[in-house]
Order: C-alpha cells, then structure tokens, then sequence
C-alpha cells in the first residue's frame, strides 16, 4: 500500500474515531434529580428554569425549593444550554446581578456526582442534576415534561 | 471611621483576589466585592471632572455581606464609595442594606434601603464589572441623579408569574425616601442653573417617592421588555443667594446697572417631579441589545423673597440603543448611540442663546465604542471612546459658555477587579 493510499484511509478513520470521543461527551442524557420530600414526580422544562434562575421558590405545597449545580464545566454547561438556554458566562453574570444588589446569593456548587447525590438526598425539596450514567437510588429522578 | 472602613475594604479585595477567591463565604454570610478605578480625559469641555488635562478622580469601590436567616427570609447590606471629579471623594456610604422576605413566588417584601428600580441598569449601575461600556448612556442614567436616585429607604414589594407560552412576568414597587445631599448632583446643577445668583444650597429634602417596575420576559428566548417610572413628592430647596434680579425700581423705565432686587434666599419647592422609562433587552448567548426611551417633567415654584412665582416646566426625554458582543472569553465589545433633550422646549437651543449660552447646550449626542477584556474571572479592563455633538450634559465643572465647544471626544479607561 502507497504511503497516499494508507493516509486515505487513516485519515477518515481518525476522523470518525475523535467525533466519536468527542460527541461521546454528550452522549448521557442529564437527568433531574429531587429529595425523596419532593410529592412530584413531574417537572416541566420552565419550572427548572425558573428554580435555577431564582423565579419558583417554593413547590406547590409551599416548601421551599434549594438547587444545587455541579461545577464540572462540561456538566454545568450541557444542563445550562438545555435546561436554560444560556451559557455559564450568561448564567454567571445573572447571579452576580443579584449578588451585587442584595437580591440574592449565588448558587451553591457541588463537585462530582456522589456530591451532588449527597446534597440532594439530604436536603429537603432540593433540585440537582446529574449524567444518567451514574447509578442512584438515594433521590428520585424526575420526569421532565 | 470612613478610613477604617476603606482601609477594611482595602485589605479584604487585596487578599481574596490575590487568593483567587471568586467570593467568601463562612458557614452563613456570603462576602462579594469590587474596585474600579478610572482615567478620563475629553479634548475639550471638563466633562464631570477636569477631564481636558486628564484625571484620575473617577473610581468606586463596595463591599457586600448577605446571609440567610431562614429558607426564605435572607438580610445583607452593601458599603459603597466612589469619586467624580467634585462628587462621591471616597466617602464611605451604605448603598443598600435591608432584609427580603419570600412569602410566595408573586410576592417578596424588602425593608430598609434597597437599590431603586428604574431602567434596566440602574440598580447595577455602580458596579462597572457587571456591563460592557464604561459609562452609561446618559439619555437614560445621567449623572445629575445618580447619588438621588441610587437607592431608596423604606418598603418594597416584587414578585413574578410563573412562566407561561405568554412569557413571564414580573413587577416591583418600592415606596420611601431618597439620599438627596447637598453637595450631590441635583444641587450642583440647581447652583449651576441661578449661577447669576450666586446660589449655596443650604437644604435639599422631599416627603417621599416612589418607583415602580413592570417587566415581560416574552417567550421568546432572550428578550425582555421593561416600564419603569418614579414620582418624587415634595422636593424642596432653601439655598442662600448673593445676587439681584434687574428690575426698574425708580419706574424711570430704564434699568441702570447694578440696578434690581436683591436676593439673598431661596425657597424651591417642586410641583412635580416625575419620569418614566421603556426598555428593550435582547439577550442571547454573546450577544446582548439593548434599547431605552425615557421621558421625565419637572416643575416647581420659587420664592427669592418676594413671593411664590411658577418656574418653566422643564421636560426632559432621551433614548440610547446600545450594542455589546462577547467575541470570545476575553474580549468584549460594545456599540451606542445616545440622544438627550434635557428641556424639550428649547431642542433648538434657543433658549440657552436667550440665556447668553450656546445653543448645542440643549442636546447631547453620543457615539459609544467600547471594548472590554476579561483578563480572568476577577479582573477586567475596559478602554472607551465617545464622540459627542452638543453639551445638554449635566454640568458639574461650571464650564464656561465661551470655553465650551460643539463637537468634543471622551477617552474612559478603566480596570475592576471584583470577588
């Protein structure tokens, strides 16, 4: 085989071995995880919305509602771009708003999924998320609507 | 007690950000500060500072503690400094300290001094690492009430509907009273107005005001829409005065110079005082549009010793569009055009020529460039150029009428670093 005709062919397949890997990264869904005080089994997309951006404060029977964000970047940015169609630096800068104003604290980070489990199952009426790879039966996964 | 207070602040930014703390935060308070300082230098005209030989006198600084004492109840409180040419010099104020308490998602109550709610940026105004461009645009946020109209004391009351195929929707009333100073803007610009008259505000006060906000976050991603407004009740002015109002007193029907009523006091009292804004906010990923219009209408009376005599209404209106794109982690920049008529009587400016000033004295026109570089997460440094037509500024320097030119360029600099 020429040397041409060798890079003909390895090119293509490095090529669809790094689009794998990369593409790989989204390839768990994110899930939504709540303490098991939580009565809802449902969410829709603008109530988790609203809760990360500080607007729905309280469940439905008036408990309060605490959220929790993982710092991983990649994590935090998947959740952010779906859940609330903005970027971290957008995220960032709406809090700091808030921060700066006195009208609200930042949100609380976690780092790594058994943390953010940890934080969730002993919470009450908190709200995390997390990639479906990881097994959990501590918190109850919502249905997201 | 100021200095310890800027010698606390001063040693609390240079350790967490030399820490590289993004914030502080024991177990229950949450600890957030910054500081600005900047340069300003204008080719012609002292523009809020001696701004033609260039001037450092621009910088503000805060401090912030918030700590949740229940779920839903949270209290916090800001220490705020800043200095513009003549104004601020550092002194160590509270810019906002109060208590927030959650009942519902339709309805929060605060209590005690609060950020006024007016616009899209004012509340946010002090803080330069939260925006593009170094200075506002001054159709909207002109530096005549800036101290005034920062915060208000007293009751608020906010909340939003939950999110809907309508969009949202969210409000907020705040009810009290506000910082006027003597040496503050709005006096400054009353001494400016009677210069003839030699005016030292004594007093300034009013009974009470109150601001609303009304937004609609739309279902389309990214874009909101605002009404704000607030009415000022009450207001009033005794000043000391060292001048004469030319007047005929020995009916000859000359007026001789030197030749009038003298004047040694004076009683302004408002008879309205009000303002009120739309806006328009497109926000999407890294790019941010921005649009408002604002119209206001003032009026008082006033006494120089010889009776009430109804001042000229003096409505005010001003609107910007503005432009800012994050090109990438590091580099911002920012794009607007403002236009103000601080007196919608005299757009022409004949009015100022009937009061032997110039005429552009009646608009202000203004073309924006920023840039901002974010060098990391705790510091960012802005660089600015302004190209302006006319001078309807606010007037703080007491610029002369023969000294000021039509067409003049603003140079801004500036450096935040913030945790």
């Amino acid at each position: 085989m020429t040397k041409n005709k060798s890079s003909k062919i390895i090119i293509p397949i490095l090529f669809i071995f790094f689009s794998l890997i990369a593409s790989s990264a989204f390839a768990f869904e994110t899930i939504i995880i709540a303490n098991n005080s939580v009565s809802l089994d449902k969410i829709s997309r603008d109530d988790i919305r609203d809760i990360f951006l500080g607007k729905k404060t309280k469940w439905s029977d008036g408990s309060n509602i605490k959220f929790y964000l993982l710092k991983r970047p990649s994590d935090q940015e998947k959740f952010l771009s779906e859940y609330l169609r903005k970027t971290p630096a957008e995220y960032e800068h709406f809090w700091m708003q808030k921060v700066f104003t006195g009208k609200g604290l930042m949100p609380e980070m976690v780092e790594g999924y058994k943390n953010m489990v940890d934080a969730v199952s002993k919470t009450e009426g908190s709200l995390g998320f997390l990639s479906d790879a990881v097994p959990i039966d501590q918190v109850k996964i919502m249905v997201v609507e | 007690m100021k200095k310890t207070i800027l010698l606390f602040i001063s040693a609390a930014f240079i350790f967490f950000t030399a820490s590289g703390a993004e914030c502080f935060e024991t177990d229950d308070i949450s600890i957030h500060g910054f500081l600005s300082q900047g340069y300003l230098k204008t080719d012609h005209n002292n523009y809020l500072a001696d701004t033609e030989d260039g001037t450092f006198q621009f910088n503000e600084f805060g401090i912030n503690f918030t700590a949740p004492i229940l779920d839903d109840f949270r209290v916090g409180m800001q220490f705020f400094g800043r200095d513009l040419g003549s104004e601020g010099n550092d002194e160590v104020v509270v810019d906002w300290a109060y208590g927030d308490y959650r009942w519902r998602d339709w309805l929060g109550i605060r209590f005690g001094k609060m950020k006024l709610a007016y616009g899209l940026y004012n509340e946010i105004r002090e803080m330069d690492m939260l925006r593009t461009s170094v200075m506002l645009p001054q159709s909207v946020y002109t530096e005549l009430w800036r101290d005034a109209l920062s915060s208000i004391k007293g009751l608020g009351f906010y909340g939003n509907s939950p999110s809907s195929l309508m969009g949202s929707f969210s409000y907020e009333y705040q009810i009290g009273v506000l910082a006027f100073k003597n040496d503050g803007g709005f006096s400054k610009a009353f001494e400016d107005a009677l210069s003839y008259l030699n005016i030292d505000v004594k007093d300034i006060d009013h009974d009470y005001a109150y601001t609303y906000a009304l937004t609609w976050e739309t279902p389309f991603d990214g874009l909101r829409f605002r009404l704000s407004g607030h009415d000022i009740y009450g207001l009033r002015i005794n000043a000391d005065a060292s001048g004469f109002i030319p007047y005929d007193l020995n009916r000859d029907g000359i007026i001789s110079p030197g030749e009038g009523l003298p004047v040694k006091s004076i009683d302004y009292r408002t008879v309205k005082q009000k303002a009120w804004t739309i806006s328009a906010e497109y926000a999407y990923r890294d790019l941010v549009i921005a649009g408002e219009y604002l119209e206001g209408d003032f009026q008082g009376r006033m006494n120089i010793g010889y009776g009430f005599a109804l001042r000229p209404s003096l409505p005010v209106k001003g609107w910007y569009l503005a432009i800012s794109y994050r090109c990438n982690p590091v580099l911002s920049l920012g794009l607007s055009y403002s236009d103000l008529y601080p007196n919608t009587n005299d757009e022409d400016g004949d009015l100022q020529v009937g009061n032997g000033r110039n005429d552009f004295e009646a608009w202000l026109k203004t073309w924006t460039f920023s840039t901002r570089f974010d060098i990391n997460k705790s510091w960012v440094v802005k660089f600015e150029t302004s190209y302006n037509d006319g001078w309807g500024a606010y007037d703080s320097m007491g610029n002369k009428a023969d000294d000021l030119e039509r067409y003049w360029w603003l140079f801004a600099a500036k450096a935040t670093v913030s945790f």
